[in-house]
């Protein structure tokens, strides 16, 4: 008896992009929280350049994200495998 | 609380003047700064998790792998900001509660501002532009610099493990559009170029050696395979299935790298515990379950790395031995026999250089010491036996390896370990002394029998108090290191004679001997102080059981020297020429040793004797000596010294004995008290009565039968041993005994077979 595996690189690649998007919900809600009790906990300058600084750090850590979702989209609806593993074919077991 | 209206004005108070700082007021609201200080550090993990999570997510897809570093070390600017946030809320609320000054405060951290750039010079954030300005580190703290100098070792790894370089000069890091992205670790630039990222971390981490929290930082982000990796570049070794390709050039100089490597990676150890899930991960293969501890080898010379990972280590590479299992570990069942230890130990192939290295790192380890040594004192002795027959194949353990063992024994028979712990090493002497015992005169290289002496003389008093006793076996309450007290004399016997075997250092133990005796005298004089002040006539000195005591520790290692001196000339006998020569200089010491003892007189012998011979000169002399030696001269010194010191323990038993009858016949012939002053300086009256002189306390104690004579003291317990022999020892039991004299008498005229003046200085 044959069983072909099916493309292993597609289903690779969704579980990454399913991985890195439960990693931005949870990074993107735990600076959502940051933001929200930060406001009035402290005040002077080192605290607005503090502010400034977490938007900064926040949105660079979203984008960075997105690139990494977006890299991951197109390894899973991309040509079969081509990203990830480039030459393997499916494997036949028995 | 601090309130909004109230607010704390750290910094214009928390600046010393100059510091750069500008006038700048934070006001903060402690109910609110707490859950914001504990958001940023859940959005810090957060971000710690996701970088794994995509690191992990794009190394399948093929992605940069650039990305999921950059997300850590936002996670780590993020850690650095809780780190500061609760530090501040932590002053504003003793400030509060206490209305104390800050000054002190501010003199205690201020050292962190000037150390802080350094440290945060690794990342973009904030927290550096802001330093510069004096302004959010208005409140500066070693917690904050701590967190900061730790993310900027984890940086430091982070940028070797995943290609992006480390910060420059101007405190910018490398880019992902680094051309050097994406290299593997330390792979150099370009073909045979120097790898300036390998070099700028090392000199990173070396200017960092001191600082705890760089060096964990560090150590932690490269994990054990990354160390691996990075030792195996160091090296030069080849790596991969074509290890005899050669290997790639570091870039660094070896030697340097080595040294900041092998400091910090030791300040490491100490401060986390590597255990075997560590050890397992640590090899460039991959694998989870094999330690390329060779790589170690380096390392192991230069820092002092923690007990607990040498302990590890050494178990790694020569067995289990003989002894307790490890801390943790799951019983292994039954003990291996002594024959597979020596096996293992013999076996032990890895590299030689490492092995050597491994033991001299145990042996600079006083705590570990004498408890790892213990385990393999067997393996070691049978070992070292073997290869000292010489055979034509190498079985036995080689020349350098069994150097390093007996580094290691000496260092674990040593005060210092004895010191550190001193269970381990009372079970260590106890244990090498009866080795050696059962080995029955084992062929020993020079350099082991040598290594065999620390042990004597860190626990000599132990040992000669035991060829001393009145009464032999345990007492109570027990002294300190109880191993070492139940060792029997025979096992005493046994290893003295061993380490005289060697002829170096003869002098030296023979200097004990002398000097046991004479603070045995000390001692003895210093608790019967004026005795003979009142008249009285007693048959004998409360002291002259001291001096009987002392001549017998002279007499025993006399004896030992004998049996010595017998073992060295059998040697002679059976041995070629070439060994001749050293069993003849070493008769020619052991002989110059015996003309120095006087039994009689402990002062003149510690006079007399030298101090001692090493190894070395023990070499040199067989060296310089090019003809055989007449033996024929310390020959007939020995042989007389060894027939004039068969001083058997019969005048123990002689002194028991007599003491027992003085005892049973008190009714007729009353003991006569005795008044002495004591160490402490009182004055008491012994009656010879154990009750009322204190040494029967209650039943414990109780040594007497229902008749009222003392029982077999092999049938007493320790603690009626114990009393038991305070009473013979007891002033008034040794003034009034009548046979002493006679006893002491004896020996002065030879009869005793304590060795006679003349016979040890013939030429007198």
């Amino acid at each position: 008896m044959r069983m072909t595996i099916p493309d292993e690189a597609r289903t690779t690649a969704a579980g990454a992009l399913g991985a890195v998007a439960r990693t931005r919900r949870e990074v993107t809600a735990a600076l959502d929280r940051v933001a929200a009790t930060g406001a009035g906990a402290w005040d002077g300058r080192a605290a607005q350049l503090w502010a400034d600084q977490m938007r900064r750090l926040a949105a660079e850590a979203t984008a960075l994200l997105d690139r990494c979702l977006l890299v991951c989209e197109q390894a899973r609806s991309g040509p079969a495998g081509a990203p990830t593993a480039p030459g393997a074919p499916p494997r036949a077991i028995g | 609380m601090v309130s909004l209206g109230a607010g704390v004005h750290l910094a214009a108070v928390a600046l010393p003047p100059g510091s750069g700082a500008g006038g700048d007021r934070v006001v903060l609201d402690p109910v609110r700064l707490r859950p914001l200080a504990a958001a940023v550090r859940a959005a810090g993990e957060a971000l710690h998790s996701g970088a794994r999570t995509v690191a992990h997510a794009l190394a399948q897809v093929g992605g940069p792998a650039g990305w999921a570093a950059r997300l850590a070390r936002l996670g780590d600017e993020l850690d650095a900001d809780a780190t500061m946030l609760r530090r501040r809320l932590a002053l504003a609320e003793s400030a509060d509660d206490a209305e104390r000054s800050f000054a002190a405060t501010a003199a205690v951290i201020a050292p962190a501002v000037l150390r802080a750039p350094a440290l945060l010079d690794a990342r973009p954030a904030l927290g550096t532009e802001a330093t510069s300005r004096g302004e959010t580190e208005a409140v500066p703290d070693t917690v904050r610099a701590g967190a900061a100098a730790a993310a900027a070792g984890r940086a430091a790894a982070r940028s070797l493990l995943s290609g992006v370089g480390p910060a420059g000069a101007g405190g910018h890091p490398a880019r992902a559009t680094d051309p050097r992205a994406g290299r593997r670790l330390g792979s150099p630039a370009g073909r045979g170029a120097p790898s300036a990222s390998l070099q700028e971390v090392l000199g990173l981490l070396g200017a960092q050696a001191g600082d705890p929290g760089f060096i964990a930082g560090f150590y932690d982000a490269l994990g054990p395979t990354g160390l691996a990796q990075l030792l195996t570049i160091v090296s030069g070794r080849a790596r991969g299935p074509m290890v005899n390709r050669p290997a790639l050039p570091s870039g660094v100089d070896r030697r340097d790298a080595e040294g900041v490597l092998g400091r910090t990676f030791a300040a490491y150890t100490r401060g986390r515990s590597l255990d075997d899930s560590w050890l397992g991960r640590f090899n460039t293969r991959g694998r989870l379950d094999h330690a390329e501890t060779v790589l170690l080898t380096p390392l192991l010379a230069v820092g002092h790395v923690d007990g607990a990972l040498l302990d590890r280590l050494g178990r790694l590479a020569f067995g289990p031995g003989i002894g307790p299992p490890e801390p943790g570990a799951p019983a292994a069942g039954r003990a291996p026999a002594p024959g597979q230890v020596v096996g293992t130990v013999l076996r032990a192939t890895a590299d030689r250089g490492y092995r050597g290295a491994l033991l001299a790192a145990i042996a600079a380890e006083p705590a570990l010491a004498a408890r790892f040594t213990t385990r393999y004192v067997e393996a070691v002795l049978g070992g070292a036996a073997i290869a000292e027959l010489g055979l034509p194949v190498a079985v036995g353990l080689d020349d350098a390896t069994g150097r390093a063992w007996s580094g290691l024994i000496a260092a674990a028979g040593g005060p210092a370990a004895r010191q550190a712990d001193p269970r381990g090493s009372a079970d260590f002497v106890a244990r090498l002394a009866g080795a050696v015992h059962a080995a029955d005169g084992p062929a020993l290289p020079l350099h082991l029998r040598a290594a065999l002496v620390p042990a004597l003389r860190t626990y000599r008093e132990e040992m000669y108090d035991a060829v001393t006793a009145v009464v032999p076996g345990p007492v109570s309450p027990p002294a300190a290191a109880p191993a070492a007290r139940e060792v029997p004399v025979a096992a005493w016997r046994a290893l003295l004679r061993e380490c005289l075997r060697g002829g170096a250092l003869a002098g030296l133990l023979g200097r004990d001997a002398a000097a046991y005796a004479a603070g045995l005298d000390e001692r003895v004089a210093g608790r019967t102080r004026g005795w003979n002040a009142t008249g009285g006539g007693y048959p004998s000195s409360p002291r002259a059981l001291g001096y009987l005591r002392g001549a017998r520790a002279q007499a025993f290692f006399a004896g030992a020297l004998g049996d010595a001196v017998d073992a060295v000339l059998r040697e002679h006998a059976q041995a070629g020429s070439a060994h001749r020569r050293r069993q003849a200089v070493i008769l020619d010491l052991l002989g110059t040793v015996a003309t120095s003892i006087d039994p009689t007189d402990p002062a003149a012998t510690f006079v007399h004797l030298g101090v001692g011979v090493t190894v070395d000169m023990v070499e040199a002399l067989m060296r310089e000596r090019y003809r055989d030696v007449s033996t024929v001269r310390p020959a007939w010194i020995l042989a007389q010294l060894r027939e004039a010191s068969r001083v058997g323990p019969q005048w123990a038993a002689a002194y028991e004995a007599s003491a027992r009858q003085l005892w049973a016949r008190r009714a007729g012939d009353p003991l006569r008290p005795i008044a002495v002053t004591g160490g402490d300086g009182r004055r008491r009256v012994y009656t010879g009565d154990p009750h009322t002189d204190g040494y029967i306390t209650g039943p414990a104690t109780d040594f007497l039968d229902t008749a009222g004579s003392p029982r077999p003291a092999a049938a007493m317990t320790p603690a009626q041993r114990g009393a038991y022999l305070a009473w013979l020892e007891s002033p008034a039991l040794v003034a009034n005994n009548d046979r002493l004299p006679i006893l002491a008498g004896a020996a002065a005229l030879g009869e005793a077979r304590i060795p006679p003046d003349e016979a040890l200085r013939p030429n007198s």
